[in-house]
């Protein structure tokens, strides 16, 4: 098959994939797109040399890094004027908000996002791979160097982590 | 189902039981958890952009022509420079003879070849004019007319060549 045709299988295969980690571990739209694109690109280069099966575990690392640097990045920098931007740029309505009387279901959506992009890692990043993007412990663990048992343990406490922060956001909404 | 104590352990269980149950868990913080996973697991994909896959995979064609362009480049580059080589004695003026410094041995030999030339010459001269002064005729100078004629004459006689 040819370089550049496998690179589109690649992309096809993973590349919403990718955009979706991005979007989840970033929470901006306009930031997971240019690091999707970046992390696209750079397959483009390693193609050659990246064995069949290897692709996914390398492109969510890659995509991982990426997302990491730039939440590094924003720690450094955070204050009042970031905040306000982001309150711009945040994330679109996705594919699953609801229109309409659906608002309630999409609220609730957008307050696990949000849960979500503030969870440390790698709990953050255990909760998009194995509960959302529902990928088998084996591909986790070799992606982030952690035992099979591992990725399970940390992501069943992951998740309670963050049903214990909707609660208590919920408690303090109602309070 | 056996409890362990060791949290480790403890939540290994936890999760194995959560990713095996098909319904919710009857212990109320599992079926917790198992209520999350499923609202987590229904959050749904998020499609690539078409602008980003058009954009990648337009980087990657253009990344593909670099080659060439490197190729066409590189071509461009050699005939610059092979133009340049094959111009440079023409356009380059003629640069004068590089200044010579003679050595003392240098002059002593030059002197001694210009002292040989002098000697030589003189020589050919005075063999030459032997040769040819019988052959030449004397002009008539009218020296008989003139006042003391005979005082003139003998430095006018041809030299005696037989002694």
């Amino acid at each position: 098959m040819g370089m550049k045709r496998r690179f589109e299988q690649l992309v096809d295969q993973h590349g919403s994939r990718l955009y979706q980690l991005a979007r989840l571990m970033l929470g901006r739209d306009d930031e997971a797109e240019d690091v999707a694109q970046e992390t696209l690109v750079k397959l483009w280069r390693n193609v050659e040399s990246l064995h069949a099966g290897q692709e996914l575990p390398w492109l969510i690392t890659c995509t991982r890094n990426a997302c990491l640097d730039i939440l590094r990045g924003r720690t450094r920098t955070r204050g009042l004027l970031q905040l306000v931007a982001s309150e711009h740029k945040a994330l679109g309505p996705g594919t699953d908000a609801g229109p309409g009387d659906e608002m309630e279901r999409g609220q609730r959506t957008r307050d696990l996002r949000a849960a979500l992009a503030d969870m440390p890692e790698p709990a953050r990043s255990l909760l998009i791979l194995r509960d959302i993007q529902e990928l088998d412990v084996a591909t986790v663990a070799g992606t982030l160097e952690l035992s099979e048992n591992q990725v399970k343990v940390y992501t069943f406490r992951a998740r309670r982590q963050l049903r214990h922060r909707l609660e208590e956001e919920s408690d303090a909404q109602v309070a | 189902m056996h409890k362990s104590h060791d949290p480790f352990e403890r939540d290994l269980q936890h999760a194995n039981e959560l990713e095996n149950s098909r319904a919710a868990p009857h212990e109320p913080e599992l079926a917790a958890d198992w209520a999350l996973r499923r609202e987590l697991a229904g959050l749904g994909a998020a499609e690539l952009p078409e602008d980003i896959r058009a954009k990648a995979l337009r980087a990657a064609v253009s990344e593909q022509r670099r080659p060439w362009l490197m190729g066409i480049a590189a071509a461009l580059v050699a005939a610059v420079v092979v133009t340049v080589v094959v111009q440079a004695p023409v356009r380059s003026p003629v640069e004068p003879p590089a200044a010579v410094t003679p050595t003392a041995q240098d002059l002593a030999e030059l002197q001694f070849a210009f002292d040989t030339i002098n000697r030589t010459g003189r020589r050919a001269v005075v063999l030459a004019g032997r040769e040819v002064q019988e052959s030449l005729v004397m002009p008539d100078l009218g020296l008989a007319e003139l006042p003391y004629a005979g005082y003139v004459r003998p430095y006018l006689k041809r030299p005696d060549r037989s002694g």
